[in-house]
């Protein structure tokens, strides 16, 4: 008898114990600074999204910022992130949702009702948030934070980019194919009207506007069918005025970014690569030739390259920083899957 | 006529016996040996879990709760799989009356689709080297077997469960036997919502969510015959169909797919057993055709999978010298494959052979074996291995020691899957090893002698003590561990990257106390396993020396039942140490410690027996997670009654 009393206190000592449900983190860093928000993605299905706090000036990260802050994970696969006002938007892929939260990252509201959202743009009290398999362009509504509406569009929605009121949006076709039919939209964001369409190459990831108010669109390109491609596009007469093919089949460039300063773009294709913003030599050389890194995502804040190296995605990811002449200035590591620093 | 009628029982009994030892393909004494003790008697095991329908256990269920595997569970009917001293479930190789049935496209078998109640008896084997039935196991084997019971006259049983989230099961089951035939038909429906209510851990205050999309469909027939030829050959048939229609759920914190899975499955095989003076002889062939459908509406996914199996195998078992067995197996597997992942339909041809030759001696047993395949026009690395026990006092404590090489060849969407199928992967290889003891102490009164006031009758059962005990350290190591990783080019490849080491302990206990018409059963097992990623060729080291994901370091289950007279009560406990979701082991699954508990009542009206039961699932209400953001159900009831003539 006196042993049912035991084991009865231990299940409730086990349970009293016990509080955590569903994925959880070895380390939760303490509450962390940092002026630069790194996301990682986490794995798909498994829940395990983060933020990450990144300080330039000491070189520490935070991890795992978002749940200790809100106590609960930001969701499932944290696709991008944009600041709007005093308020950060986290766009998560495959839990349909945007999370809005203050500059300390205290949740503010989620809009949900989204199918596979992927990036977004702000105008006015409105925001615009692409999709891989909506086939439209989500119409939100800033002060309700609801889903007003949606613009039609031919396939998967992804890079997104607000310029002198208008709305530039990237379309890749059919998701799950590689579609030949790829498009770059030019909508009116108070209309909601598609004013016009350029079609691009195949299979276009990211696109920047240059110091010259010009927009350059990096496509990765199909094998066998078409070679990825630089194309730059005049927003004043709506026509691709140059195009950069590259060489080989197996080249798959991607995520490009710019640096305004000193006019240099960067991007992956494997290893990272620059070329100068100058179309008279347009050669894109090795900025940093790669090891056994798996490069994930890219950016360019003040003149320092932040490359996130996601390694077989099952595991912690690192984030190594280069300065502008391709020297490694630190690498530190942050969660699963980190996919940009913003 | 008693002398004929005694002949054929006597031939019943021998042709079973047969059947057992060739099921298994282990001597009655090697059977105690490769598996662990809660398996020893498998009769008695069987008949307590899988032929008793009144439980209506899933076979993960049973595994789970008594045997120190590990279950990797997605939910309520999901997708269920196993997974055996810190290796993975394609490691993990499952026979059905001894063909290989896990997915020669995937890998890996769906418990979830194997209902206990097509099934007579099962055999965890931890030694996949060693089995006859074929390589692949790395991990080990489950052997699953249909087993006939001649019994003679029509026998007949129903049952039916209803539970929580609007689950019902029902069963049906008619027998009919003569002197040479034996016919068993049975049919089966299940279905169920699945629409329990669990904590949401991706909203702030983990708000009570309903699980949705999460319906389930399965139903099945099984037919089974036996033909007795003469008094040394014999021919059994069976037959199974099953079809299965599941919705996924979403995850938790996710957006709903409405994603469905639906499977067909027919599987069936025929074996003539002929039991000759000099030799035993077993020939079987078999044809499997298994359909999988899945449709995701949201995201325009349309998958199917279509893949027809043609085996065949001829075992032979005869005596050289004195005390020398000799088992010989040779086979050969066809499979065609379709697969909306393939360019164009694969066929693979598996061809081996098998020699074991065992010996037993007056204090102990051995065998050494070897088996060598052929797959299409490549030979594989010869698996070699020997095992043996030692009573070196009696037969109340048992030594055991087991070692064998094994390898498991790539599935076919490893090879073929368009885009990133390497077709010039290498198979997995490694070795596995086990030592261990086994203590078994039986206390019982069978026709005592028992003296009331100086009269000394001889009584029945008296009483019965039983108290086993078993200890087993093993070590297996696999090298070429196919892992699927991202390439430069956008899409993801499999390639022989890792090298895992497993090294661990399990121990077993049981006791078993009967007297008068009371019993108690009890057993707590315990497993512990030191999982390591040993070596990486690519990407990184940060995960060397850390646990691979899904494999628990700590496991213990523990069951108690009591009965009296008519009434059963169980308790079961089960204990899941935490688990890693990534490589570098910084994200986990915390620990979970659900149980359940239920009661029985058997009795009869006239001629018709009885069993009316009910059972409490997850009696603390433990919310919990085997599989990340795939909740499963809180506390949640059902009763069931089984009807038999």
């Amino acid at each position: 008898m006196k042993s049912i009393h035991i084991y009865i206190g231990l299940v409730l000592l086990l349970f009293g114990c016990k509080k955590e449900v569903g994925p959880q983190s070895i380390n939760l860093d303490e509450k962390g600074i940092g002026k630069l928000i790194v996301i990682n993605e986490g794995n798909f299905g498994f829940g395990n999204a983060s933020v990450s706090l990144y300080d330039p000036n000491t070189g520490e990260i935070a991890n795992n910022q978002y749940k200790k802050v809100n106590g609960i994970g930001i969701g499932d696969v944290l696709q991008s992130v944009k600041r709007h006002g005093n308020k950060f938007y986290f766009v998560v892929n495959n839990s349909g949702k945007v999370v809005v939260t203050d500059t300390n990252l205290n949740l503010i509201t989620e809009i949900t009702g989204f199918n596979s959202p992927r990036y977004m743009e702000f105008f006015g009290d409105k925001a615009f948030v692409t999709d891989l398999k909506q086939k439209a362009v989500y119409v939100v509504d800033l002060v309700s934070n609801q889903i007003i509406n949606q613009i039609p569009t031919q396939g998967w929605t992804e890079h997104i980019i607000m310029h002198n009121n208008k709305l530039y949006v990237m379309d890749r076709g059919d998701y799950l194919t590689n579609s030949t039919q790829n498009f770059l939209y030019i909508i009116n964001p108070t209309t909601l009207i598609k004013e016009d369409s350029i079609q691009v190459g195949i299979n276009p990831n990211s696109m920047v506007l240059d110091i010259n108010l010009k927009l350059w669109i990096l496509t990765s390109g199909y094998s066998g069918i078409e070679n990825g491609r630089f194309q730059r596009i005049d927003l004043d007469s709506n026509k691709i005025d140059f195009t950069y093919i590259f060489n080989s089949s197996t080249d798959k460039p991607s995520r490009l970014t710019y640096d305004f300063d000193i006019k240099k773009f960067y991007f992956l294709n494997s290893s990272i690569y620059t070329v100068n913003n100058d179309v008279s030599g347009f050669i894109p050389s090795v900025f940093y030739q790669k090891n056994n890194e798996n490069f994930y995502g890219l950016n360019v804040i003040e003149g320092i390259i932040y490359a996130t190296n996601a390694k077989n995605y099952n595991q912690i990811g690192n984030i190594n920083m280069f300065n502008s002449l391709g020297e490694e200035l630190n690498i530190t590591t942050s969660s699963i899957i980190p996919q940009s620093v913003n | 006529m008693l002398k004929k009628w005694l002949k054929n029982s006597i031939l019943f009994t021998l042709f079973i016996g047969v059947s057992v030892s060739f099921s298994q393909i282990k001597t009655d004494t090697l059977r105690t040996f490769t598996k662990s003790e809660f398996l020893t008697d498998l009769e008695s095991f069987s008949s307590l879990t899988l032929t008793d329908s009144s439980q209506f256990k899933t076979l993960a269920e049973v595994l789970e709760t008594s045997s120190p595997v590990y279950l990797k569970n997605y939910g309520n009917g999901q997708l269920a799989t196993l997974s055996i001293r810190g290796n993975g479930a394609s490691q993990t190789q499952l026979f059905w009356n001894g063909f290989k049935m896990n997915s020669p496209t995937l890998g890996q078998s769906d418990l979830s689709l194997i209902p206990t109640f097509f099934i007579s008896d099962f055999e965890l084997n931890y030694s996949g080297g060693s089995s006859v039935n074929g390589s692949g196991g790395i991990g080990g084997s489950l052997d699953l077997s249909n087993k006939l019971n001649w019994k003679k006259g029509i026998d007949g049983s129903y049952g039916k469960q209803l539970g929580s989230f609007s689950q019902s099961t029902s069963r049906y089951k008619v027998s009919f036997g003569t002197k040479k035939f034996y016919q068993q038909v049975k049919f089966l429906t299940k279905k169920g919502e699945n629409d329990f209510s669990f904590p949401n851990t991706s909203k702030i205050n983990n708000p009570t969510d309903n699980q949705t999309n999460n319906k389930l469909w399965q139903w099945g027939g099984q037919y089974e015959i036996g033909y007795i030829i003469n008094t040394k050959n014999i021919i059994q048939a069976t037959a199974i169909y099953y079809d299965s229609w599941r919705e996924i759920p979403p995850i938790n914190g996710g957006v709903s797919n409405e994603e469905t899975q639906e499977d067909k499955i027919f599987r069936g095989f025929v074996s003539w057993k002929s039991y000759q003076d000099k030799f035993k002889s077993d020939l079987r062939v078999s044809f499997f055709s298994e359909k999988l459908n899945y449709i995701d509406t949201i995201s325009s996914i349309f998958s199917e999978v279509a893949v027809k199996t043609y085996q065949a195998q001829q075992r032979l078992k005869f005596k050289i010298l004195k005390n020398f067995d000799v088992e010989t197996s040779i086979q050969n597997s066809l499979v065609l494959a379709m697969s909306s992942g393939f360019d164009e339909s694969k066929r693979r041809n598996e061809a081996g052979v098998y020699v074991k030759i065992s010996e037993t001696l007056k204090k102990g047993y051995y065998e050494v074996f070897a088996r060598q395949e052929l797959i299409d026009s490549d030979f594989s690395p010869v698996v070699f291995g020997g095992g043996f026990i030692y009573n070196p006092f009696n037969n109340n404590v048992k030594f055991k020691g087991n070692i064998s090489s094994n390898y498991r060849v790539p599935t076919l969407n490893d090879l073929y899957w368009a885009q990133g199928g390497n077709s010039s992967l290498l198979p997995e290889n490694g070795w596995s090893a086990e030592v261990g003891v086994d203590f078994e102490k039986v206390l019982e009164c069978y026709s005592c002698a028992v003296t009331t006031n100086d009269v000394t009758v001889l009584s029945g059962k008296l009483y019965e003590n039983r108290f086993n005990f078993g200890l087993t350290a093993f070590y297996n190591q696999t090298e070429n561990w196919i892992q699927w990783t991202p390439t430069d080019f956008g899409y993801w490849s499999p390639s022989n990257v890792k090298q895992i080491e497993n090294k661990g302990i399990e121990v077993v206990t049981s006791f078993y106390h009967e007297k008068n018409s009371n019993k108690i059963e009890a057993k707590i097992n315990y497993s512990f396993t030191h999982s390591r990623n040993k070596d990486f060729l690519s990407q990184n080291n940060e995960k060397v020396n850390r646990i691979p994901i899904y494999i628990p370091t700590h496991k213990a289950n523990a069951y108690l039942s009591y009965s009296i007279n008519r009434l059963t009560l169980f308790y079961s406990q089960l204990y899941n140490g935490r688990v890693f979701i990534d490589e570098s082991n910084s994200t986990y699954l915390p620990h979970y410690f659900p149980a359940n508990t239920g009661l029985s009542y058997s009795n009869s009206l006239k001629n018709i027996k009885y069993v009316i039961g009910g059972r409490i699932n997850n009696v603390f209400n433990e919310p919990y997670q085997v599989v990340a953001n795939r909740p499963i159900p809180g506390r949640n009831y059902s009763i069931n009654l089984t009807l038999s003539f």
